[in-house]
């Protein structure tokens, strides 16, 4: 079957005050039809940086340097702008935001906003976009959709605005939804709720789905396949069942174990702590916080090597991360 | 609520602070130190003389019923009569608020046909030329003064490069605008170069928000952006600054009036403090006072306009 997506050693730098933050520095992503895939990583690994590439609405500061995203077999990089916005942004690939909230125009109604991105990228009259607008509130379970249609953003509850947000992004029927942490800031029993319904509603038109989170709880609650991402790059993927439950890189091992982004410091078994910080320039880039890193991690770049089909790593010592998890009782079912 | 009912309320709240500016610009009179008749008469004046101004004036009564005398002549149209004039003022003031009108009009008209494309132009290259040529253009011009820019822009254009008339407000429309035109201009910098300034910074904090991100992400052109959303979003602090300095645009029309000889209110405005004609000044106090209330409301409501969480809630 053939990749609806394919990011291959992507690079996307940041520029400013004479610096350059690598924010994507060599990743390699795909997703196929209807698939849900999701992408993990701490804060400022560079997952919405790479949502941002996929779309080209990076900040004027930010430039994809290299590397391919290869969508339905062509080349995103090559398109012009407006072929970007029309074909692409919105009609093919949308996207669902983190905070509800703010990523609404205030001075707008909900109505008005999802109308006009139906009538931007559809032949269609205000007329039946309205009809479709309501008939897709009602497909998220807006309640009271016709009523709703005229309300503010600011009349509306969080969960309802992301009801809203969803409602929006697929209303032109994409190939690819983007959704990044959108339940982070919703409460957990509404976010719990939009994301049942939102997986409901995934099945049901058969979408592709990249999903952007810290929490891995609900990537194995909802996704087909799992990226470990950090610093910029993908550390270890494959099937949500074959990563979950066989590790191989001792950073997913971390995050797995607690499903908290930081660990005690290096030494002390069982990872380490620190932060997204001294990335060496050779070598393995999680090296200052991996238990079991030594010097012959930083002596070559570590490609990213299949183990087997379902299942990629970026690491030369699997076989230590293997024993670590092993080693301590850990089990990482009380985590997920 | 709704925006006709938000728009009523706030008319209906405007009542009270009527009075308050009637009694105020009432009072104007018995403000000056000194005997009012004496005032305008000045100090050479007969004691008859005298007594007859006060008895036209009404300034014998006791305060309530003068207050009281002036707002039923107020009710019938009746501002008194002007000393200078000796003519109804309320006559006086409409023949001439056309002119001050119509210029403050066309300033508004070159504030938005400059301060838009402009601000735009800076938001869309900001940190690059375009945006230097807008902040440093504002910051001359908000540094001179505009009686100076009036004398200024008065010897080149028209005394030396003979492009514009001198004086006065010529006859028929399109000789009004053509005389008009300088004036207008100049009345309209300040306010050109403060709008461009907020509208520059307002539209760049805009630029930032996470709503136009999702714009952005759903395909919407730079054009609709720009034009539809960044723009509707940072006009809010930019109509407060424009409905702030309209009395700052009052004041200047007196000067650029004066400046070029035109018969605006302004002008007589001047006329009149210069001759101690106070029923005048009253009456014209009073104009501007309402332009300012009228004014202050239609901010209100076009707040409401744009943005409906101001009533709505
Ligand atoms: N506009 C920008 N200018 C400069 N650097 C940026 C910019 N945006 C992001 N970065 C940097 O790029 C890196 C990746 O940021 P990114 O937002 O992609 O991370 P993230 O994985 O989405 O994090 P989070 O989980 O907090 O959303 C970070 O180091 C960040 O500081
Ligand atoms: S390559 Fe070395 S430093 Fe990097 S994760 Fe593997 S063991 Fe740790
Ligand atoms: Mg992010």
């Amino acid at each position: 079957m053939m990749n609806l997506l394919e990011i291959k050693d992507l690079h996307t730098y940041f520029e400013g005050n004479g610096a350059i933050v690598k924010a994507v520095d060599g990743a390699d992503l795909s997703i196929r039809e209807r698939e849900v895939v999701g992408l993990v990583g701490e804060s400022g690994s560079g997952k919405t940086t790479i949502a941002n590439s996929l779309l080209r609405i990076l900040p004027e500061t930010g430039r994809i340097v290299s590397g391919g995203i290869i969508f339905k077999g062509i080349n995103i990089r090559e398109l012009s702008e407006k072929e970007m916005q029309f074909k692409i942004r919105g009609n093919e690939i949308s996207m669902i935001f983190q905070d509800p909230m703010v990523s609404l125009n205030p001075l707008f109604t909900v109505g008005e906003q999802i109308t006009s991105v139906l009538k931007l990228h559809q032949d269609i009259g205000q007329k039946e976009a309205k009809t479709k607008a309501i008939d897709l509130f009602r497909k998220v379970r807006i309640s009271d959709p016709e009523k709703r249609f005229d309300n503010y953003p600011h009349e509306l509850s969080g969960g309802m605005i992301q009801r809203v947000t969803i409602a929006m992004a697929m209303s032109c029927e994409p190939s690819l939804i983007i959704a990044d942490e959108p339940t982070t800031a919703l409460d957990v029993t509404i976010a719990n709720q939009i994301l049942n319904e939102f997986e409901e509603l995934i099945g049901e038109i058969g979408v592709s789905v990249l999903w952007i989170t810290h929490d891995l709880g609900v990537i194995k609650r909802i996704c087909d396949y799992v990226n470990v991402m950090y610093a910029g790059t993908l550390m270890e993927q494959g099937t949500v069942k074959t990563v979950f439950e066989n590790p191989l890189h001792s950073y997913t091992f971390g995050l797995l174990r607690s499903n908290v982004i930081y660990y005690e410091p290096k030494g002390k078994i069982p990872t380490i702590m620190g932060e997204l910080s001294e990335i060496p320039h050779q070598g393995c880039k999680f090296y200052p916080r991996c238990p079991i890193g030594d010097e012959g991690c930083l002596q070559e770049s570590i490609e990213l090597r299949k183990i087997d089909e379902n299942h990629s790593i970026r690491c030369i010592k699997p076989e230590d991360a293997k024993r670590l998890s092993r080693s301590k009782n850990h089990g990482f079912q009380g985590v997920c | 609520m709704s925006l006709e009912r938000y728009a009523l309320r706030r008319f209906l709240e405007m009542i009270p602070v009527l009075f308050i500016v009637l009694f105020i610009v009432f009072l104007m009179l018995h403000f000056i130190p000194g005997d009012p008749a004496k005032n305008i008469l000045g100090i050479m004046a007969t004691p008859e003389r005298l007594e007859q101004l006060r008895k036209s004036l009404g300034l014998n009564e006791p305060l309530h019923k003068q207050f009281y005398v002036f707002l039923t002549q107020l009710a019938r149209g009746s501002l008194g009569t002007s000393i200078r004039y000796k003519a109804p003022i309320t006559e006086l003031i409409f023949s001439r608020l056309r002119v001050t009108l119509s210029l403050v009009f066309m300033s508004a008209v070159f504030c938005v046909i400059i301060s838009l494309p402009l601000s735009l132009w800076a938001t869309k290259h900001r940190g690059k030329f375009p945006d230097y040529v807008a902040r440093i253009s504002s910051l001359f011009v908000f540094s001179m003064p505009e009686f100076w820019t009036g004398l200024l822009f008065l010897n080149i254009f028209a005394l030396r490069l003979g492009w514009f008339p001198t004086r006065g407000w010529g006859s028929g429309l399109l000789d009004n605008i053509y005389h008009l035109f300088l004036p207008s201009f100049i009345l309209g910098l300040f306010l050109t170069a403060l709008v461009t300034r907020t509208l520059r910074s307002d539209m760049i904090e805009v630029l930032q928000k996470e709503y136009i991100r999702t714009a952005r992400t759903y395909g919407f052109s730079d054009r609709t952006i720009y034009l539809k959303y960044v723009l509707k979003n940072a006009l809010l602090p930019t109509i407060t600054v424009l409905g702030l300095n309209l009395g700052w645009l009052l004041g200047s029309s007196v000067v650029i009036e004066t400046v070029f000889s035109l018969p605006g209110i302004g002008a007589m405005l001047l006329d009149a403090v210069i001759v101690r004609d106070y029923p005048l000044i009253q009456g014209i106090s009073l104009v501007f006072a309402l332009a300012i209330m009228l004014n202050n409301y239609i901010v209100d409501i076009i707040y409401g306009l744009i943005d409906p969480r101001i009533y709505r809630s």
